[in-house]
This record gives structure tokens, sequence and C-alpha cells, in this order.
């Protein structure tokens, strides 16, 4: 591990730049989950000043890519021979292992903070357990020994919602558990998809992810169950009070849209479905919680 | 060595100078940038606390 890294270090002069620290914290991924915990701010009953839920939500982002940059100083040796991450700033060489550890600690400890001194030390915990859970719980026990890492690691990524409705509540109720369940059985399919056409980049890089340890075909039936066990998680928004009819239409157009994207991943034997699937998951989350948090800001009320 | 080959090794030793010229650059030019990010940072961070005291002290949370 420190092998590969050390190599490429030296190969590499003018050390890190702004822009490389901003990396580490993953953007991408970080923006979906902003989204999804403005979304629990925003269904949550109750009261929050404005400026209060941005620092919530800016305490959830700052937390995600936080514990997105431990787990990039950790995976490093991985990340070094998978396409898809080599150019990474710590397999690259632009900043050293030990500089984004303590760049990932630091704004981790800010962020749980700042939650718990400016909002609640509810959300404060949670938060520190989303971030303890895809540090210690994902990335070092889970990702590298069990091809149900990511089924069990999703639940990292589910929590934002639930974070951002403690927030407002100080609680964590039924309808957050919801939004988190919503995310966590959308997880295995979304990454799987990915999987299935990185599947030579995992081979290689040692990560038993479920395409490369039960196969292709395994990996496909159980992404289309997931889809279907969504169809009914996803409508039961509806059913609690914390999203209206539109929503309910809009959750099964997209539930069996995304039903159906499983069923050509499963019938395919190359990876254009894979991909299209991949995609389309991102596409099926963010219509959700949008349509979610539209119908609730333009109707209004709690029931 | 011949006078030639004396221009050669000049011109050779003239470029590597200006590598390491250009890379002390790009190295203080990256750590500018990276200073004054941080000291971005730190004056968002005190705006920022100021901020919550201000608005948990007004009670309208």
């Amino acid at each position: 591990m420190t092998d590969v890294t050390n190599e490429l270090t030296l190969n590499h002069t003018g050390g890190a730049s702004a822009g490389d620290f901003i990396e580490l914290l993953k953007p991408r991924v970080m923006s979906l989950v902003v989204f999804t915990g403005l979304a629990g701010v925003v269904l949550a009953p109750g009261h929050i000043h404005p400026f209060l839920a941005m620092v919530a939500v800016l305490c959830i982002a700052v937390g995600a890519g936080a514990s997105g940059a431990i787990n990039m100083w950790y995976d490093r040796d991985i990340d070094a021979v998978m396409t898809r991450t080599v150019k990474r700033p710590i397999p690259s060489g632009r900043v050293e292992p030990a500089e984004a550890l303590g760049f990932g600690v630091t704004l981790s400890v800010l962020s749980v903070v700042v939650m718990g001194l400016a909002v609640n030390w509810t959300a404060a915990a949670l938060l520190a357990v989303t971030i303890g859970f895809y540090i210690f719980v994902y990335t070092m026990w889970l990702k590298r020994r069990t091809p149900q890492n990511i089924v069990i690691g999703g639940a990292a990524g589910a929590f934002p919602p639930m974070i951002g409705w403690a927030a407002v509540t100080g609680t964590v109720d039924l309808p957050s558990v919801l939004l988190f369940l919503l995310i966590f059985l959308w997880t295995p399919p979304h990454f799987w998809a990915l999987a299935l056409f990185r599947n030579g980049d995992y081979t290689r890089a040692g990560v038993p992810m479920m395409p490369v340890v039960a196969g292709e075909a395994a990996t496909k039936r159980q992404m289309l169950l997931y889809t279907l066990i969504l169809l009914p998680v996803a409508a039961a928004p509806y059913f609690v009070g914390i999203a209206g009819p539109v929503y309910l239409a809009v959750s099964a157009i997209l539930g069996l849209m995304f039903v159906g994207c499983a069923v050509r991943v499963l019938r395919a034997s190359d990876d254009k479905p894979a991909k299209k699937m991949f995609g389309f998951s991102i596409l099926y989350l963010f219509l959700l919680f949008a349509v979610m948090m539209g119908e609730r800001m333009i109707l209004g009320g709690w029931a | 060595m011949t006078v030639m080959e004396r221009d050669d090794l000049t011109d050779t030793r003239t470029s590597v100078e200006e590598q390491r010229r250009q890379e002390a650059d790009l190295r203080a030019r990256k750590l500018r940038g990276r200073n004054l990010a941080v000291l971005a940072a730190l004056l968002a961070l005190v705006a920022l606390f100021y901020a919550i005291t201000v608005v948990r002290m007004s009670g309208a949370h």
C-alpha cells in the first residue's frame, strides 16, 4: 500500500492545491447527500430558523465529505489500481496520505461539533454515527471482506434525510426511517449496476463486489429483487403523510421504470443496460426527493 | 572534450536549472493558493460562529 503511493508521490512535484483538497471531499457524492439531507429538513414537521437549516445541511455536507477523505486515505492502495479512481489526489501523488487523514478527521469533528452547538445534539449524534459507520463499518470492515459490503454499508448514505429531519424535530420518527429505507434499498441496485460494468476494476483491486464473487447472473437477479422491494417502500411516504398524490403517482411510474431497467439488465449480455440503469438510478432518487419536496413546498402543511 | 560537447553540457545544465525554477514557481503558486484557501476557511468559520451566536441568542430558532 505504502510502496505504491510513495513511488507515485516521488514522481510528482508541486504539492497539493486547494482544489485537490476539495476533490478529497468527493463533491459529486456530496451533492446527492446535500440534496437528501435538505429533503429531510424540508419534509420534517415543525420550524427551524432558515439560517440554522442551512448550517445543518452544511454540516451534513462537510461530514459526508470528511468521511470521503478518510475513505480515500484508507483505500489509497486499491484506488491506485482501479481505472475509475487512479486519478484521485492520493494515488496520483498530489496529496500525502497523512494530509488527507488529518483533513478528514478535522472536518469530521468540526461538522459534528458545529451541528451540536448550532442545531441540536440528536442531529449531531446521527451525523457522528453516519461518519463512523462509513469509515469503520463500511470502509475498514465490510468493503474488502464481503459482497454484502454496499448492502450494509449503504446505511451510511441513507442517514442524511434522517439527520435533516432530526435537525428540525430533534427526534427520529417513522417517516424519517422510511426516507432512510428508501435510500438504503436503492443503494444495492445502484452500486451493482456500476460494479457490472466496472467488474474488471474491482477484480483487479480484490474488492469482493457481488458480480466478482457471486457472478453476474446472481447479481442481476438480486438487483431486480431490490427494485421490486423498492416499489412499496418508495410509495410509503404518501401513506405516512409526508408526500402527496403527485408523489405517489411519480414514485409508481419511476419505480416501474426502475424495475424495467433491472429486467433489461437481467436479459442483457453486454454492459449497455447496466450503464443506463446506473444513470437512471441517480435520476430516480433525485426525482423522488425533488417531487416530495416540491409538493411539500407548493402545497405546504404536514399531515 | 570538444567545444561542441562542452556547449551541449552547458545547454543541458541550463535546461535542468530552468525546469527546477519552473517547479519552484509552481510549488510557490500552489502554496500561496493553499494559504489563501485556509485564510478564507478560517474567516468563514469566524463568520459562521458569529451568525450562529446571533441567531441562537435572538431565540428565533
